[in-house]
């Protein structure tokens, strides 16, 4: 069993993941590391296409009040989701790239999802550039915006507590991985990134529709990312209190579940 | 008494070995008690004390748990029972590639392996050089590894392990891959970190190699500790046990192979370390067909059936003839012979050696054989006039000595003073 002081030692083994992850990412494309600037500009542009001029949804208007860009609301939430689903679902392939190897030589297996983790965020926070740039062009940016690296950390760090869990339980059984996908799928329409809140009935079949899905996990990440960056307002406190406790509780059990597991993994076949 | 480097205290290993382990949560609750789970113990109750600075061996047969013992040591595995306790840098060599990733080249697979084994990216630059030197693979470092022949990954993995200032190194057999003059290199640089303090742990059933390099060794079996001491004692209680069961297992399977030649047991005597043995001698003709005795002048072919315990590389066989009244007429081997023998895998197999026109004389003789290492320096297994070999006139008319010469007779040439 490893204590934390002995992960510390292996941070060099961390960051040799990340870079891994991430040279592995462009390899063999012209364009390169472009993409990671090219891809979410695409997808702004995309969902301006679809949803300003086909869709013609009405967004919430931007703390300037000067426009209501409704691909900007998605793209702002897209970002902070993104994050969390990529760590969750990279987990189980980073746990699966190192599981061969973890069996004939020692090293805290934890430090594979750590380095896919960075090598996400490396992304996450390349797009939170581009975010950053079109929210200067259009003269809707303040000091808030520093609160959305924060909120998109923590919203990686969820994922990785929940990762960290998954990954050894796909070890066991292949199927998590697409059950993983499906639930991924259906969270992701109930939480207001495509939409805005304000559009949710208030009751459905009888059932209090708005107020259960403010218990959706995800949801004060979304919400807050959406305060920080498209509303510049800070993010409430319940809403900071709920990442919080999410975050720590993903975090704590994911890596004790994981040291309590990962030592079996060597023994798989 | 020395401080322990490695302490292993009451170490148990159980292995779940589930048959159709169910793959997918549907199988799990379809099949719910249908999967069968035998229990391994690879390891029951072993207590060890590797003192620092010593060299340390452990053998015992495949599957004896050795290799599962060091592994635990490393920290690949977790102890069922009991505890390893550790104190130092652990640097390991267990198998072939362990710790390369294929799509990396050489270089990057230093960083990887400097990494896992807990440097920091400072410590790890200040002996890349070292390591790419020790290699030997400058040409190649900056290619992919999944390109490396086996011997490459050995150096490779060698050059890191021991160039990485362990406190201790594990090694699992794997030197043996090297060509001589890596492995040379790499004994020279064993008994220099040795030199230096570091505790040295080597796994091997070349016990030779063992009783040679070791301080203290232990013998296991079936994952209990047999014999634990000076290395010599150990190996030679070791040998013994193989040389026993070896026997046994021949006078079981007496009938197996179907030899017309009786072992003189009185006569004869046999000796040898056992990796490979000759466990049989059999008799044919050209078509392959068992036959009791040799006709001179006709084909003749000798099989020679080994059985191997571990990998030998390049092992020589040898035949030697003797007349009964103990002249030695004739010793081919295969070296001579100029045939390359490679690695013989463990297991069963034969040599021929296949004689077109039998050259010896009828009588009574007495055959010879061996198998030894490649500079002929150690024998495996060699039986001393074991074989009675009975030679029949067959085609050739010659009569007298113990050889047909297949002379040419020329008719009497007058001699014309000129």
């Amino acid at each position: 069993m490893i204590s934390t002081a002995d992960l510390a030692a292996y941070t060099p083994l961390t960051v040799n993941f990340a870079r891994r992850e991430l040279a592995a990412r462009y390899k063999r494309s012209l364009l390169g590391w472009s993409w990671s600037i090219i891809n979410p500009l695409a997808t702004v542009a995309i969902y301006t296409l679809v949803f300003g001029v086909m869709f013609r949804a009405a967004p919430p208007p931007t703390a300037n009040g000067r426009g209501e860009y409704f691909s900007l609301y998605m793209f702002n939430g897209l970002i902070v989701w993104s994050f969390f689903t990529a760590v969750l679902n990279g987990s189980m392939g980073w746990m699966g790239s190192v599981s061969e190897m973890r069996k004939k030589v020692y090293f805290p297996a934890e430090t594979a999802i750590f380095g896919g983790t960075i090598a996400v965020g490396v992304q996450s926070a390349l797009e939170m550039l581009v975010l950053l740039v079109i929210m200067v062009s259009l003269l809707n940016v303040g000091a808030t915006f520093l609160f959305f690296p924060l909120v998109l950390i923590m919203a990686g760090l969820f994922g990785l507590g929940l990762g960290l869990v998954v990954a050894i339980l796909n070890t066991l059984y292949r199927d998590v991985s697409y059950l993983i996908g499906i639930v991924l799928q259906l969270t992701f329409f109930l939480v207001p990134i495509v939409y805005t809140p304000e559009i949710l009935p208030d009751e459905a079949y009888g059932l209090p529709i708005k107020t259960i899905l403010k218990f959706h996990p995800m949801e004060p990440f979304i919400a807050a990312g959406h305060e920080a960056a498209y509303f510049q307002q800070v993010p409430t406190l319940a809403q900071v209190a709920a990442m919080t406790f999410w975050t720590a509780g993903s975090l704590t059990f994911g890596l004790w579940y994981f040291r309590r597991r990962s030592m079996r993994i060597s023994e798989e076949l | 008494m020395t401080e322990s480097a490695i302490s292993v205290q009451g170490l148990s290993k159980r292995f779940r070995l589930q048959r159709d382990r169910p793959s997918s949560i549907k199988e799990a609750i379809l099949r719910r008690n249908k999967s069968t789970v035998e229990d391994f113990w690879a390891l029951r109750g072993v207590d060890l004390e590797i003192p620092k600075g010593s060299f340390y061996g452990l053998i015992g047969h495949n599957g004896s748990g050795k290799s599962t013992l060091l592994r635990m040591i490393a920290g690949i595995h977790e102890p069922t029972d009991g505890q390893v306790v550790v104190d130092g840098r652990i640097s390991a060599l267990l198998e072939l590639g362990a710790g390369f990733h294929p799509d990396l080249t050489g270089r990057e697979n230093i960083y990887l392996n400097g990494a896992i084994l807990g440097l920091n990216t400072r410590q790890i630059e200040s002996s890349v050089d070292r390591i790419i030197e020790f290699s030997g693979l400058e040409t190649f470092i900056d290619t992919p590894v999944k390109a490396y022949s086996s011997g490459m990954h050995v150096r490779l993995g060698f050059a890191i392990s021991v160039n990485v200032d362990p406190e201790i190194l594990l090694i699992d057999e794997v030197i043996a891959v090297g060509d001589e003059e890596f492995q040379r290199r790499c004994f020279d640089h064993l008994y220099a970190l040795r030199r230096k303090g570091v505790t040295i742990v080597l796994v091997s059933h070349a016990s030779g190699l063992v009783e040679s390099l070791c301080d203290e060794v232990t013998w296991l079996e079936r994952g209990v500790v047999q014999m634990t001491g000076p290395a010599q004692e150990v190996v030679r209680g070791y040998i013994g046990r193989v040389n026993d069961q070896e026997a046994e297992r021949l006078a079981e399977e007496d009938d197996g192979v179907a030899s017309p030649v009786e072992e003189v047991g009185e006569e004869g005597t046999r000796r040898g370390s056992g990796e490979i043995r000759v466990i049989h001698v059999q008799f044919l003709d050209e078509q392959r067909l068992a036959r009791s005795t040799a006709n001179t002048g006709e084909p003749f072919v000798i099989r020679l059936w080994y059985e191997a315990l571990f990998p030998i590389h390049d092992p020589v066989f040898s035949i030697g003839i003797h007349h009964e009244n103990g002249t030695f007429v004739a010793g081919p081997n295969s070296q001579i012979g100029s045939v390359d023998t490679g690695t013989v895998e463990p297991g069963k197999g034969y040599v021929d050696i296949v004689v077109d026109r039998w050259p010896i004389l009828p009588g009574q003789y007495f055959l010879s054989a061996a198998v030894t290492s490649n500079d002929m320096l150690h024998t495996f297994d060699a039986w001393e006039r074991s074989h009675k070999l009975i030679t029949q006139p067959g085609t050739s008319e010659e009569r007298f000595g113990l050889v047909d010469m297949e002379p040419r007779w020329f008719p009497p040439t007058p001699h014309e003073p000129a």
